[in-house]
């Protein structure tokens, strides 16, 4: 029952921000059927027709275009590192023996699929951070290279994201213990090894889940408009912001699953590579999808 | 010092696309690209109206703002230029932009957005004056020559007025002074806001 | 938020460094860039800010150009009647750049989106580039001499086989006044009366009409008066698309008098956009609904008695006709309101001096030439003749349309008016050298001298003779010389015409449609050159004459159209003849031409003169026209004609009493005789009253025209001209001075009634208006009237069919469609139709249709839906070509030149029907039915 709740949630969040920009443009055309009778409303209808409602959301744009969005994306590519520099050495990482039995925890497809993903999304990631900070980098053919990277990436990206969306969705789906992991908030503030409570993903690797496939379609749909343009004005503004600031997002989780991967939890880098993870590591960090084993 | 600004008198534009067939022959302009373009409301009903736009080269231009590469830039004397070499085309000055003012070629590699192109005033660009580089990414360069845009100059009907701000705005109140009716010209407080 | 990014130019340079920090606008502002709009004049220091420091190290700003070592060269844009001056830069020989030209006494450096583009006329890619013919089914290109030695030859084998008439020409108003004169002669020499040209299509029931109310039929006042007038009546005229620059001192007048801008049209234009007042009429009701103005006028008292006793002729019997027009009558014929015909009546009638300006809106009537006179009488009865300010402001439609008609490349005249009849030949024999037996021995017999030619819009019948031809042979070869074929109606009976002729020779610089509708191997292509690359005056709509330099020699294989004139008439055998006093081309000529048409004072335009004013256009003044000093010193812009003598300043308005004649006055012209009775017994002289004369004038009163200063002529054929500058010393006119007059007893309407189109979607109308008597032989043809407006035509074809302007493109639109920058604006063939009309058919915007006429023709074109037409209209724009009927014809075009827009052309469903007294074609009334496809 819970989950169903969650994932329609999630649901309608989505297709929120689909039609966000479908809606406003309706409005518009509501408005324009109006007649002119001053002068002034004539210049309004003319300023409708030639930008739609600019009042709106092009100044929205401007204004997070051009003061917060690079903003936003220096925090996060400052703070999280900092945040994550401190942890690294008050907790340390976590690892583990290696010695003992290995568990097969990734199915080759999955493993190849996830580093397609992997590689289309650092390009994705570094490309697109490339044109934000632009300015520092001179512009020209370097960042138009890197906006021209940024589109067979997202290609790429948005195949293989389908794939491993297909893969684990059943595994990714909110359970009870989600809840548990984030009280103990993965018992990644602890240097001790109790076993956390989570399947065979964990909810920080859930919401990076639903975060990098469903975010990364809307991405994808989104920067598919920035790409063709061929929807209305204010259509593309919306997609714009929902870009942006969906991309701060991703870009954050991007970076906690970096380090999570490679710093936090020694191989888990390696099971990747291999498909194989240690019993203990599974034990720990898994502790029910071990039970299960178990049984 | 001088500043640039246009200006289209709605009650003189009728629309018969002179400005905008001016800025293409004279700029050599690609086809698909419209440096300015004519709009029409209500046609064939009485309101009908009609207005010529382009960049308004505003102060406190919303393109430059939201430029990630500081490809566009605005001289002394107000006129919004861009530096195709620096340009991405990432069309995000065209979102933020209240005119619709910047257009974009389709490019080579997949069919991508090529660099920004929009009205210069006929003030040519960052290249130099007069060379050729400057001709084939921009147009003439008609205000290093001590001319005005070609779009106002030939306006069949005087509609359109470029130049000093101080100077057309005179010459529209005086306009709107005859007529014993009008308003404040359009686009200007949100191009200019007094400025 | 960006203003911390506004780039600094001026730190480029240490001394610019105390500009940066004063940024009050009031304090550095006279070093700089003062863009006065472009309404200022561009005087003083123009500086660039980037060039500040620059400026300030004191470079020279001549040295500052975009080109080099350019010049500017004066030409005149080709092409509406306005004519707009064009500032064309030429470096190296080739065409740089179309500059500003600021100064144009008339545009003042405007261009509507053509003229923008002219330089395009030039540099198009889809100009031919050399003499082409077909040859199974292949365009096969040929040398100039081939190509010469063929079409001529081919010329004398019909005329020796069939006759002189066996050769039709269709002149052209888009060639300057001397090509015009040179075409007419052309004819003359070949010895046939079969030329014509697109004044007959455009305004030869104005020129017919007008001309029999006063004396000249042509526009009275010019463009710029306009600004003077405190009402603008336009009535079936589309100024905003098809004359944009006019509009400058209309919207001018419009605002700087508050002047009330009445639009009479049946459809909703652009120019109806901007008027005060807009009046939508039933299409070709225009004669009810003025002569119901007139009606309100005269009834209210509101008319101008002093000027309608002294100088009106025929005015009761006129009020006589106009009572019938009562509000509630015109309401029924025209649509508009009872009460709005007498608002507007009103209206006229409390502000004057009103304009009137009519255009092909008015003309293209099978009541044409009554709609014309109409129009005169309401200018007659508000006394709104020969003011400043009033007027007939008549806008002609191609850039030498008046010129071309001045010089009559038409088949009912000579040169200057004169008519075909044995007087005018003799008198341009005399003009031209030749011995009037010699003429004569050139024509099939004496009595085709005389016999008025086939029209542009009928010369088909002469091949296909569907109506009955009054000629001894049909017609075997047709030559157009910068004349679309698609501007024709019936263009599906005219293209079957071109499939039946022996021979079709096209000269243009652009293919035309004639060269793809013409589908058999029968075809020659000629490439003359545009009008910019050779010189010669031309006479815009303001009766201006304006010298058009040559900007560039021929491009590509072209010939410039006096070279092709030379090379005809070698091979025909009568260059001597015809070059007798033509030695310096074209100058040579214009002396010439202004020798023989005295009838409108060309005489007084010396090339010299017409030059002095196209280089000083910057000494006239916009209002008035008049140069202030300089050379021209108190002449008027163009010296309008009539131009008397080579001192004479110009008459910048026709029949204005205020000045003295030798200033640029005149009264009416006596041309109808001295009395006349009228049917009802009424007899009236036709002279002007006593007292009414110019200032200085001998004879105060009316008078007749002068005769016999040399004996055996008039001022018309006295080649001396002593007749006309005696009647100038004497203060008065040549021509005399006479009354207006309102009853044209040569026309067979003698006061304009109303009378139902052809075609009209009004079958309980006809019984009460029904149309002429049909007319066996109306310029060789015979033309049907009665016998073809029938009552039911209505039922199959419920739908008004009306045709336009598009402001992108200029007649067939073989230049402008092939210009890309006009074709992206206008890329399709479309036909207007209302919301309410489309629905009822279940057509959306942008579905193709099918459109029907009575007649047979069919097109299938793209819906617009709009609001501009009422519900029973459909408006289709007339200058596409290239599609016929469903077929596309672009394979039949010369590789590379297939235009960028191309289109079903209009004519092929406009109707049956023409004016009584010119021909005109009915194109602006007609019938059709409209399926979805």
């Amino acid at each position: 029952m819970k989950q169903k709740t969650l994932s329609m949630t999630m649901l309608v969040i989505v297709s929120l921000f689909l039609l966000a920009g479908t809606r406003l443009f309706a409005v518009e055309q509501l408005l324009r059927g109006f007649g002119a009778e001053t002068l002034t409303q004539t210049f309004s209808q003319i300023s409708q027709v030639i930008t739609g409602d600019w009042q709106r959301l092009g100044l929205e744009f401007t204004r997070l275009q051009g003061k917060i969005f690079w903003k936003l994306y220096l925090a996060a590519m400052t703070a999280v590192p900092v945040l994550f520099l401190l942890h690294y050495l008050v907790f340390g990482p976590k690892t583990f023996s290696h010695e003992g039995k290995k568990i097969a925890y990734y199915a080759s497809l999955v493993r190849l699929f996830h580093w397609l993903a992997a590689i289309s999304f650092t390009l994705l990631a570094v490309t697109g951070l490339m044109v934000i900070f632009g300015k520092y980098l001179g512009g020209g053919h370097l960042i138009m290279g890197a906006r021209l990277v940024h589109i067979p990436s997202a290609v790429v990206f948005t195949v293989s994201a389908a794939v491993l969306f297909l893969c684990w969705l059943k595994d990714m789906l909110p359970t009870g213990c989600d809840l548990e992991w984030f009280l103990i908030l993965g018992g990644y503030l602890s240097r001790k090894k109790k076993p956390v409570p989570a399947g065979k993903f964990n909810a920080g690797q859930k919401i990076w889940f639903w975060l990098a496939t469903i975010g990364g379609l809307v991405m994808a749909y989104s920067g598919y408009y920035l790409f063709a343009f061929n929807a209305d004005v204010n259509v593309l503004r919306g997609w714009a912001i929902v870009h942006n600031f969906l991309g701060v997002a991703i870009v954050t989780f991007f970076l906690i699953h970096l380090y999570m991967s490679v710093f936090v939890v020694k191989g888990s880098l390696k099971s990747m590579v291999t498909g194989f993870k240690a019993e203990d590591e599974v034990a720990i960090m898994h502790n029910r999808y071990y039970q299960r084993l178990e049984k | 010092m001088a500043r640039m600004k246009f200006l289209c008198d709605v009650e003189r534009c009728i629309d018969c696309n002179g400005c905008v067939v001016a800025c293409k022959e004279g700029n050599q302009v690609p086809v698909g690209i419209n440096r300015r373009r004519v709009v029409t409301i209500n046609a064939g009903r009485p309101g009908e109206k009609s207005i010529s736009v382009a960049c308004m080269h505003c102060s406190d231009a919303p393109c430059i703002a939201v430029c990630p590469v500081n490809a566009i830039y605005q001289r002394e004397d107000g006129i919004v230029l861009v530096n195709k070499d620096i340009c991405i085309g990432c069309g995000y000055c065209f979102m933020a932009c209240p005119f619709g003012a910047p257009q974009f070629p389709k490019g080579d590699t997949f069919g991508a957005r090529g660099a920004m192109d929009k009205c210069t005033f006929c003030a040519g660009g960052p290249a130099k004056d007069f060379s050729e580089k400057e001709r084939r990414l921009y147009g003439q360069n008609r205000i290093a020559e001590g001319k005005p845009p070609l779009c106002a100059a030939m306006c069949a009907t005087k509609a359109l007025l470029a130049g000093d701000g101080d100077v057309i705005a005179d010459i529209y109140r005086k306009r709107v002074f005859r007529r014993g009716s009008g308003a404040n010209a359009w686009g200007w407080e949100r191009a200019y806001k007094g400025r | 938020m960006a203003r911390e990014k506004i780039v600094s130019f001026s730190r480029l340079s240490d001394s610019s460094k105390a500009l940066r920090t004063t940024l009050n606008p009031k304090l550095v502002r006279r070093s700089f860039l003062k863009l006065a709009g472009a309404a200022a004049a561009l005087s003083g220091i123009a500086l660039a800010p980037r060039m500040t420091r620059k400026v300030l190290a004191g470079t020279d700003m001549a040295k500052r150009k975009a080109y080099p070592g350019s010049k500017i060269v004066r030409t005149i844009c080709t092409h509406c009647s306005v004519g707009c001056g064009i500032y064309a830069e030429v470096q190296n020989g080739v065409w740089v750049r179309q500059e500003v030209a600021f100064d144009h006494p008339l545009s003042r450096g405007g261009h509507c989106c053509k003229g923008a583009s002219a330089i395009d006329m030039v540099t198009s890619e889809k100009r031919l580039k050399g003499p082409m013919k077909r040859s199974g089914g292949q365009w096969k290109r040929l040398s100039w001499d081939q190509a010469l030695n063929e079409v001529c030859g081919k010329l004398l084998e019909i005329r020796e086989k069939y006759g002189p008439d066996a050769v039709h020409w269709n002149g052209s108003a888009k060639v300057s006044n001397e090509m015009a004169y040179l075409q007419r002669k052309l004819a003359a020499f070949w010895g046939t009366n079969n030329i014509d040209h697109q004044a007959r299509i455009c305004h030869s029931t104005t020129v017919a009409g007008v001309a029999n109310t006063w004396g000249y039929g042509a526009m009275t006042n010019n463009v710029n008066d306009i600004r003077h007038s405190r009402l603008i009546f336009m009535i079936g005229s589309n100024a905003a698309e098809a004359h944009p620059v006019a509009m400058q001192h209309i919207l001018y007048a419009k605002e700087v008098n508050n002047a009330p801008m009445i639009v009479v049209d049946p459809r909703f234009t652009k120019t109806a956009a901007k008027a005060t007042d807009y009046v939508r009429i039933r299409s070709g009701t225009d004669t009810a609904f003025v002569m119901g103005l007139v009606n309100q006028i005269i009834e209210n008292g509101w008319y101008d008695k002093e000027f309608v006793r002294t100088r009106v002729a025929g005015f009761s019997e006129m009020r006589r006709v106009a009572r019938k027009y009562t509000p509630q009558v015109v309401e029924e014929i025209t649509g508009v309101p009872a009460s709005e015909v007498t608002r507007i009546a009103k209206l006229m009638a409390e502000h004057r001096p009103g304009t009137v300006i009519w255009c092909m809106g008015g003309t293209q009537h099978s009541i044409g030439s009554s709609n014309t006179r109409a129009y005169c009488i309401l200018q007659l009865v508000l006394g709104n003749m020969g003011v400043s300010g009033g007027g007939a402001n008549i806008f002609r439609g191609h850039d030498n349309v008046q010129g071309a008609t001045d010089m009559c490349v038409l088949s009912h005249s000579l040169p200057a008016y004169y008519g075909i009849k044995d007087g005018s030949w003799k008198h341009w024999c005399r003009v031209w050298g030749v011995d009037y037996d010699w003429m004569k021995s050139r024509f099939h017999s004496k009595e085709y001298m005389n016999k008025k030619g086939f029209t542009l819009g009928r010369w088909y019948e002469g091949v296909i003779q569907e109506d009955k031809i009054d000629q001894y042979t049909p017609i075997k070869a047709v030559v157009f010389w910068g004349c679309a074929s698609n501007s024709q109606s019936m263009y599906h009976k005219l293209k079957k015409a071109l499939d039946k002729l022996e021979l079709v020779v096209v000269i243009d610089p652009f293919p035309t449609m004639t060269a793809a509708a013409c589908e058999k191997d029968n075809i020659y292509l000629l490439p003359c050159s545009s009008q910019y690359e050779t010189s010669g005056s031309l006479t815009s709509t303001s009766r201006q004459l304006q010298w058009r330099y040559k900007v560039v020699d021929p491009v590509h294989d072209c010939k410039d159209d006096y070279e092709i004139m030379a090379e005809f008439t070698r091979r025909f055998g009568c260059a001597d003849r015809f070059y007798k006093n033509l030695k310096k081309i074209p100058e040579d000529i214009t002396r010439e031409l202004g020798r023989g048409s005295l009838t409108i004072g060309y005489n007084g335009q010396t090339p010299e003169r017409i030059k002095k004013h196209t280089d000083n256009w910057h000494t006239f003044d916009i209002d008035t026209l008049q140069a202030k000093g300089g050379p021209c010193d108190g002449e008027y812009y163009g010296l309008p004609w009539p131009c008397w003598t080579e001192t004479h300043p110009g008459t910048p308005i026709l029949y204005d009493i205020s000045k003295p004649v030798a200033k640029g006055g005149l009264p009416f012209r006596a041309r109808f005789g001295i009395k006349h009775t009228y049917d009802d017994g009424r007899t009236e002289d036709l002279l002007a009253a006593p007292g009414v004369a110019n200032p200085g004038s001998e004879v105060m009163g009316g008078y007749p025209e002068f005769k016999d200063i040399v004996p055996g002529t008039n001022w018309k054929t006295d080649l001396s001209q002593k007749t006309i500058k005696e009647a100038l010393r004497r203060g008065m006119a040549p021509f005399g001075n006479a009354k207006a007059r309102c009853v044209v007893w040569n026309f067979p309407d003698k006061v304009p009634i109303h009378r139902e189109p052809i075609h009209s979607p009004r079958p309980d109308l006809i019984a009460r208006y029904p149309t002429y008597e049909d007319k066996p032989k109306q310029y060789r043809v015979y033309t049907r009237f009665k016998s073809e407006q029938k009552t039911d035509w209505v039922k199959e074809f419920p739908l008004i069919l009306t045709t336009g302007r598009l402001v992108e493109y200029m007649g067939g639109g073989a230049e402008t469609r092939s210009n890309k920058y006009l074709a992206e604006l206008q890329p399709n063939m479309f036909a207007e139709i209302n919301i309410k009309l489309a629905n009822d058919h279940g057509i959306r915007d942008g579905d193709m249709v099918w459109i029907e006429s009575p007649n047979g023709g069919k097109i299938k074109v793209m819906a617009k839906i709009s609001d501009r037409v009422d519900e029973k209209t459909i408006f289709l724009p007339f200058h596409f070509g290239g599609i016929f009927m469903g077929r596309s014809l672009a394979a039949n075009y010369p590789k590379g030149t297939i235009p960028y827009a191309i289109g079903e052309a209009a004519n092929v469903v406009t109707n049956y029907g023409y004016d009584i007294v010119t021909q005109m074609q009915e194109t602006k009334t007609g019938l059709c039915k409209i399926t979805k496809a």
